[in-house]
């Protein structure tokens, strides 16, 4: 999947996500106002701001979860139309969305594999759609290794795992999909400081090894500093500030983001 | 080396128990309905019969055939209390075509499934797209529903069907009564679309986190258009079976069959708020309370009483279910 | 909300259409209820249409006389709506609650305020048996009162067996057939119903409380609120307001049998949806009951005088139903995408 990607992205200059003046209403609210980024290739871009400022719904509206009111999405340049999840899925673009996306009363490998089911080889998955729980297992298994997540019973409902479990496994789902893009919707969120520190090494893995772009919402401001290079202020539904991460401070980033200083 | 040998089972057994979340609860059930036989075989007289065991099965394969369609409407997070109703009317439009109209049996039973596919259409396009509870839109199709069975068939009561029809009442296969087997193949169909396949897999995702499904790419309005169109189908194929088993079709018929289906699926640990059907255990569920009704009248036991023997079992079942998974209770 | 809405400039000439929007949001319940008597006086409006003797002081009181027992339900379901609830067992809670009428008497000679004393007694018993359940043991309220209408069917018939009792005293009698002021007492004991119940869910602390165990449960927990006895209080008003309707339904009938009342569940919940309460608890209009209640009423009625046959009635009470809830979420939809 990623293999072209790489190659693509040696070639074209355009980058891998572009979103241009994404407005969203709810009824009569403003929730985004006119707000364009873009994402490089092999990038990961920091988006932060204070609660509310809009950062969930500019990636669910970008990622066709919301419906927006206006604006425009490109993929590598090219205009794209994403009218719900799966198309985003299929243009290889995975998220994790922020209530973590997870159905609690099923167990790892189905929530792993959710919409996305393997299927038998044979004639009863072709006809029947039989599901091959026995490869969702172990793929399942495997994937709970590298994320450092010890599971004692495959098989139980995962609201029977921590909190931080749970975030691990849907962070860890968007890595096994690894498609050309991944947004992550506060990943280290809720989640111990030993898994914090494995999902931040698992991104900039999967950056170095597959060339992936990345966006990473955080509140965490050492979590952006460590991994981002590039970060968006987000207030009141705008984006209030752009900034490389090499050319600001922490400092003028808080202060972005409480409006104490003017960009 | 006896001694590990003896650790050893359990632990394998434990990992088999793991790896069918299910089983506990399906071992309960059915441990309970042991004791209900063993109960009756001091209580009541010949209950052992195989006559009667025949007799218990097929009257309960309408309830069973009922049950898998509500487990699999429940398990998407949705009700459906108007299969009476959807029964009366592909009765009575059954009824019609082969009695009153003298259309061939083959053209009456595709109706009875058109009409089936209809109610449930019906009800999931109300639910689904016009996002009404499913308590409510059921609860105004049981009327509607009723009321057109009405409208079609009066009160009369059609008769004499060919004897195909009848032969599926009352005939049998390899000395198994033909409604036996259309339950068995109703539970295995089931059992097996619920957790084996795709489309299973994603109905258990839509009753347990809609909005998860949703963000994760699943057609939640498709899934629970799907669920009611299996509990329209699994209502046709009930109706075929009351109408050739009475040889008689009458636009009241079905009435008040829904909760007693209800019961029966609850009593099987399928959970009322989505995400977990369990169509076993709706199987034994259904025999269970066959099994206590049949056993109390046989023990000589007045129908009041059997009706307060149901009730009280329904709730102290699901009360002691509870009690045991904490967790469960909380969501 | 931490952005400023640019569109609120003080100056400009709001338009009507703009102010009711905003009366709806600021008073969501009245705009409802609001709705929902648009639908009664739209129907009236029809059935007077087809037949000028509908409107007359005659049928009026026929009405609300045959209406009575359900607004009294209404009231109740509205509560156990509120938390989330609901109650399938109060059809069965009326005949047990008549068949205490019915031994009391007809079987004996008790006397009138006893009898009704006993028969909301024994209603609000059985609310106790399901508010146990419910809150108590935490058995989801469908399952509970499922098989509660079981069990109380059950009681009813084993007392009474098929037997029919009639020949009330007239003091019974009187609830349902005496008048003041042209009125049923029965019609100005539903309008007491009603007050009682408007007041306590909207001016009273433990109005608050249902709301908010309604609401959001967990939260309510939280913050101190006995769950538990709020439900538990609920089921057995609940209980007790079917012994009322008991009262009610056995005076306008002069007869009670352990079938009285099968089914009526439905048609209580149904009022309660078509008053605009949602099933998703945290919200209860009691107004909006008694306008349900009046709007099935006079279809039953209504449909009735202009010469439907019950087949028919059915049909088209179905079909309204469903489609005055369809219009419902369509609304709310639109207001919220
Ligand atoms: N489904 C919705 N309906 C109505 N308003 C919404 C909806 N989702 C979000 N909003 C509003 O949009 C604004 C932005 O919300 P959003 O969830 O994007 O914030 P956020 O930046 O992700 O905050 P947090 O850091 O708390 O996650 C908020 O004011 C919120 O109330
Ligand atoms: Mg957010």
């Amino acid at each position: 999947m990623f293999i072209e990607t790489t190659v693509q992205a040696s070639q074209g200059g355009a980058p891998a996500l572009e979103a241009r003046n994404i407005c969203k209403n709810f009824g009569g609210i403003k929730a985004l106002d006119d707000v364009s980024f873009q994402l490089n290739k092999g990038e990961i871009l920091g988006i932060v701001g204070d609660n509310g400022a809009g950062k969930s719904t500019l990636i669910k509206s970008v990622t066709g979860a919301y419906r927006k009111s206006s604006g425009d999405v490109l993929l590598n340049g090219n205009s794209v139309e994403i009218e719900n999840t799966r198309k985003a899925r299929e243009l290889g673009i995975e998220t994790v969305y922020q209530a973590s996306g997870l159905v609690e009363v099923m167990d790892a490998p189905s929530n792993l594999f959710l919409g996305r089911e393997k299927i038998q080889s044979g004639w009863l998955g072709q006809a029947f759609g039989f599901i091959n729980r026995r490869k969702m297992r172990s793929e399942t298994v495997d994937l709970l290794k590298t994320v450092n997540i010890k599971v004692r019973n495959l098989s139980a409902p995962i609201r029977n795992l921590s909190g931080g479990q749970q975030q691990s496994v849907a962070v860890g789902r968007a890595a096994y999909w690894q498609g050309e893009i991944i947004i992550l919707d506060e990943p280290a969120n809720n989640i111990g400081v030993d898994q914090q520190r494995a999902v931040l090494a698992l991104i900039e893995r999967i950056r170095e090894t597959h060339g992936v772009s990345f966006i990473m919402i955080s509140h965490n401001m050492d979590h952006i500093f460590k991994v981002a290079d590039r970060v968006i202020i987000m207030r009141g539904g705008r984006k209030v500030g752009d900034l490389r991460i090499e050319d600001t401070t922490r400092e003028e980033v808080v202060g972005l983001i409480t409006g104490a200083s003017l960009a | 080396m006896i001694e590990q040998a003896m650790i050893k089972v359990p632990v394998a057994l434990r990992k088999r128990l793991d790896a069918a979340p299910d089983a506990p609860l399906l071992i309960a059930t059915f441990g309970l309905l042991l004791l209900m036989i063993l109960v009756f075989s001091f209580t009541a007289e010949n209950f052992f019969s195989l006559s009667v065991l025949r007799n218990i099965l097929t009257q309960t394969s309408i309830y069973i055939i009922l049950g898998v369609g509500l487990t699999i409407v429940l398990t998407v997070g949705e009700i459906d209390i108007s299969m009476g109703s959807i029964i009366g009317l592909a009765a009575t439009v059954l009824g019609m075509t082969v009695i009153t109209w003298g259309y061939p049996i083959g053209v009456g039973l595709l109706a009875t499934f058109i009409v089936g596919v209809f109610c449930g259409f019906m009800n999931g396009f109300l639910t689904a797209v016009v996002r009404v509870p499913s308590i409510i839109v059921t609860l105004g199709t049981l009327t509607f529903f009723r009321g057109l069975a009405y409208l079609l068939g009066g009160s009369t009561v059609m008769v004499e069907f060919p004897p195909f029809l009848v032969w599926i009442g009352s005939g049998s296969l390899v000395g198994i009564p033909v409604p036996i087997w259309i339950a068995f193949i109703a539970v295995l169909w089931g059992y097996l679309f619920l957790k084996h396949t795709r489309i299973g897999q994603h109905l258990t995702a839509v009753g347990g986190n809609g909005e998860a499904a949703r963000l994760a790419g699943i057609n939640t309005r498709i899934c629970k258009i799907i669920a009611f169109l299996i509990m329209g189908v699994m209502s046709a194929l009930a109706t075929i079976i009351i109408v050739a088993r009475m040889d008689a079709s009458q636009s009241v018929m079905g009435k008040g069959i829904e909760l007693q289906v209800l019961a029966a699926v609850v009593l099987g640990g399928t959970s009322l708020f989505g995400g977990r059907g369990v169509i076993l255990g709706s199987l034994l569920g259904a025999l269970i309370l066959s099994i206590l009704q049949t056993g109390l009248l046989l023990s000589g036991v007045v129908h009041f009483w059997q009706l307060i023997a149901v009730g009280g079992l329904l709730i102290a079942v699901v009360a002691v279910r509870i009690s045991r998974e904490p967790a469960e209770g909380k969501t | 909300m931490s952005f400023s809405s640019k569109h609120a400039e003080p100056d400009q000439p709001r338009s009507v259409m703009q102010k009711l929007l905003d009366w709806k949001e600021a008073y969501p319940d009245a705009a409802s209820t609001t709705a929902t008597a648009f639908i009664l006086l739209a129907l009236l409006a029809i059935f007077y249409g087809v037949n000028e003797r509908f409107i007359s002081l005659l049928n009026i009181s026929i009405i609300l006389n045959q209406t009575a027992a359900y607004i009294i339900l209404g009231v109740g379901m509205t509560l156990v709506i509120a938390i989330k609830g609901i109650d399938l067992s109060i059809g069965s809670i009326v005949a047990v609650s008549g068949m205490m009428l019915g031994l009391l008497l007809v079987n004996n000679d008790f006397p009138v305020w006893f009898a009704l004393i006993a028969a909301v007694a024994a209603g609000s018993l059985c609310g106790v048996a399901n508010g146990y359940c419910v809150a108590n043991l935490r058995v989801p309220a469908l399952i509970v009162t499922l098989g509660t209408m079981i069990v109380f069917r059950g009681v009813a018939l084993i007392v009474l067996g098929h037997d029919i009792l009639f020949r009330y005293p007239d003091a019974l009698l009187w609830i349902a057939r005496g008048r003041i002021l042209g009125l049923a007492p029965s019609v100005y004991l539903a309008a007491l119903v009603v007050i009682l119940g408007f007041v306590m869910l909207n001016y009273t602390s433990f109005g608050k409380r249902v709301i908010a165990v309604g609401g959001n449960e967990e939260a309510a927990r939280l913050s101190g609120i006995n769950i538990r006895r709020v439900k538990f209080t609920v089921y057995v008003l609940m209980g007790a307001l079917s012994g009322v309707a008991a009262i009610v339904w056995v005076a306008r009938l002069n007869s009670t049998q352990a079938s009285v009342a099968t089914g009526i569940e439905f048609h209580v919940i149904a009022l309660v949806v078509l008053g605009g309460t949602s099933l998703f608890g945290g919200r209860g209009l009691i107004i909006g009951s008694l306008l349900g209640a009046l709007i099935l009423g006079i279809l039953e009625n209504g449909l009735g005088v202009t010469g439907f046959s019950s087949f028919m009635q059915q049909t088209v009470l179905g079909l309204i139903f469903i489609g005055v809830v369809a219009l419902r979420s369509w609304q709310a939809r639109r207001a919220d995408p």
